[in-house]
């Protein structure tokens, strides 16, 4: 349903998009993850025919956004970054505006327009002026605004920018409950929002396209990790590396807290018996295991390890890591 | 086709409301409103003094000493009001974001462009018809000629029509409002000039073709109440052709915002 193709984008010398390759399926809702200045809102312009790309073009349903906008614009409905301003319009009155703009028949306005402002929880403020509401308000008129006239294609900037826990909850519900009869394209750099709504995911570093694909693959593509941890006592280094090298076995990371030694035991997982074995080794070796267990990799390791990959750099990591902890 | 009809119908009802809503809009139109009342009790004043008419050489009709006047300085309050009531048009919405929002509705540039401009000439033209007040007063005082004062109007609205085209324009350039206003004021004031600028200079070749685009030669006969074909088509033609340009220049932003 949306597609690109080598989307390449200069911003005067700064390359912002590279060589990006996207296939949304119809019905699916994907996520597009990346960190602040991946590229996404280049994407999301380049989609929506607010700017022309370097080289390369994007498709929308079959249409393509560079020369036939008009039957592309038909079939979109867009959620900006910033939600517009309109503010001496009272918040059915702008919805009616736009439900007109969007060639709604007159007769189903007033339906579509309570429709929709029921599904973002604004019927009771319909009458408030788009000046005197809340930013969080004002995010879910725009979601109200995108939903208008069931578009086969949503394309939203950041949905839950600005919006209470609550509302999020609400927000994701209602993206969720779309998948199936429309396409969903939804760029944002809070994971949970992938994690609970999506069918799909792409991830987007510096303008270029790390992973694409379904929430299945990306399980698919990172299996779990057995976990092994073993009571600290006066080691100066990690016990469990010494014994997974003679073992020659790759761990995938150690890690220490005050209480326990660890280590992540990744490339395919062991048989039982293998792990008895290790069990026994360990034990013979006079360490002492508190816990072994398996660990399906967050969509927040996947990503901060695409990301940090890609880069090469420790500053992406860190700052994910920085806002993660926020 | 039906759809543009109905997406202008749309925008230019919302724009009319929207500068009806403005303060400034009352402001401006009730401090020039206020002006113009000032002029026309002077001119009414002067008319009315058979001393004064002669020592200032002010001829006996009504028409033409009053009406006449009274609409030529309503025009320069037109050129001085419509930029500052313009500048905002495109420029706020730009600055709000709100016209990223417009250029991704199914709603073609034409489409925009002309429901901002013919929901502001409804604005002005409800300005327009205030001012007739005047000629209707004086219609109670002396008898003038209702057919002269038809033509002026028509000139107040022609010109009305065009410079807010040229504000359109000049609004679609910036996210400044005040940047847009003073542009509008410059061209203005350029166009008002032009030819006495290229008859100072001497620029020969120019001089003739400078005349034709000057407001002034086109403004004048029409106030007069005298109604020329190549006036109204210099007033369609400078409409259209700015009205053509806030369109391209809507077109060349989607592809210049890199």
């Amino acid at each position: 349903m949306i597609e690109t193709h080598q989307l390449n984008h200069v911003f005067g010398t700064t390359p912002c998009l590279h060589d990006l390759n996207l296939h949304v399926l119809e019905g699916s809702v994907l996520g597009f993850l990346g960190p602040n200045g991946a590229g996404k809102t280049t994407t999301i312009r380049v989609l929506t025919g607010l700017l022309r790309p370097t080289s390369g073009y994007a498709t929308i349903g079959g249409f393509r956004v560079d020369s036939q906008l008009d039957q592309v614009r038909q079939m979109i409905g867009f959620l900006p970054e910033e939600a517009p301003a309109f503010g001496e319009m009272r918040l059915a009155a702008f919805l009616r505006y736009i439900a007109g703009l969007k060639n709604i028949p007159g007769k189903k306005i007033k339906s579509e327009v309570e429709r929709v402002l029921e599904l973002v929880d604004l019927l009771k403020d319909q009458q408030r002026l788009v000046g005197n509401i809340s930013k969080g308000m004002r995010r879910r008129l725009g979601i109200a605004q995108a939903l208008l006239g069931n578009p086969k294609v949503l394309i939203l900037d950041e949905p839950t920018d600005g919006l209470d826990p609550t509302q999020i909850a609400t927000t994701r519900d209602l993206i969720k409950s779309l998948k199936g009869n429309t396409t969903v394209f939804f760029s944002t750099h809070i994971l949970p929002n992938v994690v609970q709504t999506c069918s799909h995911v792409a991830i987007l570093a510096r303008g270029k396209m790390l992973f694409q694909g379904s929430m299945e693959e990306v399980e698919k593509q990172n299996p779990p990790k057995l976990v092994w941890r073993v009571q600290r006592s006066n080691e100066p280094r990690n016990p469990l590396k010494s014994f997974f090298e003679s073992k020659q076995l790759n761990s995938l990371h150690y890690g220490e807290s005050p209480q326990y030694w660890e280590a992540e035991l990744g490339g395919g997982l062991p048989s039982a018996q293998d792990q008895n074995g290790l069990l026994r080794g360990m034990l013979d070796s006079g360490l002492l295991v508190r816990e072994v267990f398996l660990q399906q990799p967050s969509l927040e390791d996947i990503f901060l390890s695409a990301v940090s990959l890609s880069e090469g750099t420790e500053e992406v990591l860190a700052d994910q890591k920085a806002r993660h902890r926020k | 086709m039906m759809q543009m009809l109905r997406h202008v119908r749309l925008i230019a009802v919302r724009e009319f409301q929207l500068l009806l809503l403005t303060p400034i809009f009352w402001v401006i139109s009730g401090v020039f409103f206020f002006a113009s009342s000032l002029v026309f009790t002077g001119l009414l004043i002067g008319f009315s003094n058979p001393e004064m008419r002669q020592q200032e050489n002010i001829t006996a009709d009504v028409t033409i000493s009053v009406v006449q006047q009274l609409f030529w300085v309503i025009h320069y309050f037109l050129m001085i009001q419509i930029p500052l009531l313009t500048m905002r048009s495109f420029a706020e919405e730009r600055r709000a974001r709100a016209s990223q929002l417009m250029q991704t509705l199914p709603v073609s540039d034409w489409g925009q462009v002309l429901g901002k401009w013919l929901g502001s000439l409804a604005a002005f033209s409800l300005y327009l018809v205030l001012n007739l007040m005047f000629p209707a007063i004086l219609h109670f005082l002396s008898e003038p000629s209702w057919l002269v004062i038809g033509g002026s109007f028509l000139a107040l609205f022609l010109g009305c029509a065009a410079y807010l085209a040229i504000g359109l324009f000049f609004s679609s350039l910036t996210d400044s409002q005040v940047v847009a206003a003073v542009l509008s004021y410059v061209f203005l004031f350029g166009l008002m000039i032009l030819a006495s600028l290229a008859e100072a200079f001497s620029i020969g070749p120019l001089i003739e073709f400078s005349k034709h685009l000057t407001i002034l030669p086109h403004i004048d006969p029409l106030l007069e109440g005298l109604l020329r074909v190549e006036d109204f088509t210099y007033f369609i033609l400078l409409t259209g052709f700015f009205l053509f340009l806030t369109v391209r220049q809507l077109e060349s932003q989607r592809w210049r915002n890199s």
